[in-house]
């Protein structure tokens, strides 16, 4: 452990409520925060409890970024089609040392 | 692919027996690929074990999955987003956790003890000796929270505590090992969260005030 890591725990602690939503409550509501962030930018605001979850667990945090993103380049018509991703998966830089 | 088609028109194509359900299971699965693609695409330095082909059969398998993980689930949509949006979150949430188990694939858990936790906060305590009054109160409050680790913590919670707060280790991970779910886990370092900062409350202490000290 560090001091950045012991901190950053500290901070969860400091934001702990009485009552938290759970995973399953959390990934229930994520399209609906997600489409308003990506639409207003002020999802938080409306869904305190989604944001909440969100700082205090990072593999549902790590899941609402990427989804947001996919629906962000979705909302712009820009998602990358299936060819490019392949080819971005296959280009991890140890394949292309063997 | 359809681009437009609107959220009662996706469940209706995929829930009944018509003649568009192949087509939208097609689109659908599709989606789920990129989905998967995207996401594992973000995230290949955990699959720094795999080779190219192996990547992409995993993507494949992940995609697989979540249509399957979507068709049993779309009963619970609400319309309350796209249904594309809604649909992605399957297939990042399967390929981001397969991610994750790849990259802690071979690392015990059991290696990660609590003892360097414990020491490191030991070091806080030991702190105290130095003349400053920083210091001082950091000692103080480590020593604090080290007590509620040690004494009202549940062994479970501590173990949990350990391993996802302080050595980083994936939930989704923990989850496996200890045969639970996600939702147990979380209460479990809820529970463990609420019983410090309740402490910490009680002696006088915001959080907010204290935190700055361990930066």
């Amino acid at each position: 452990m560090t001091e950045p890591t012991f901190s950053r725990w500290l901070r969860k602690v400091g934001d702990t409520h009485e009552s938290e939503i759970d995973c399953s409550a959390c990934l229930d509501q994520i399209s609906a925060y997600v489409d308003l962030e990506v639409a207003t930018g002020q999802a938080a605001g409306s869904m305190p409890d989604v944001s909440q979850h969100l700082n205090q667990c990072s593999i549902c945090f790590d899941e609402y970024q990427v989804l947001k993103e996919l629906a962000r380049l979705e909302s712009i018509d820009q998602l990358p089609e299936e060819d490019v991703l392949r080819q971005q998966l296959k280009r991890h830089p140890k394949s292309e040392q063997s | 692919m359809q681009a437009t088609r609107t959220n009662p028109e996706w469940v209706q194509a995929l829930t009944g027996a018509n003649p568009l359900q192949a087509e939208a299971l097609s689109e659908l699965r599709e989606l789920l690929l990129r989905a998967a693609l995207y996401t594992l695409a973000t995230h290949v330095d955990d699959l720094r074990a795999r080779t190219p082909d192996e990547r992409l059969a995993l993507a494949e398998d992940c995609a697989q999955e979540a249509t399957l993980a979507v068709l049993s689930r779309i009963g619970d949509f609400r319309g309350d987003s796209k249904f594309t949006t809604w649909a992605y979150k399957f297939g990042i949430n399967v390929a981001l956790a397969r991610a994750r188990r790849e990259r802690w694939k071979g690392v015990s858990l059991d290696a990660l003890g609590e003892e360097e936790a414990t020491d490191w906060l030991e070091q806080k305590i030991d702190a105290g000796v130095v003349d400053s009054e920083a210091a001082a109160l950091r000692s103080e409050v480590a020593g604090m929270i080290q007590d509620v680790i040690n004494t009202e913590l549940t062994e479970r919670q501590r173990q949990v505590l350990h391993w996802i707060a302080f050595d980083d280790v994936p939930m989704d991970v923990v989850v496996e090992r200890l045969e639970t779910n996600r939702n147990a886990v979380y209460k479990l370092l809820h529970d463990a969260r609420l019983k410090v900062k309740r402490r910490l409350s009680t002696h006088g202490y915001e959080v907010e005030d204290i935190y700055d000290l361990f930066r």
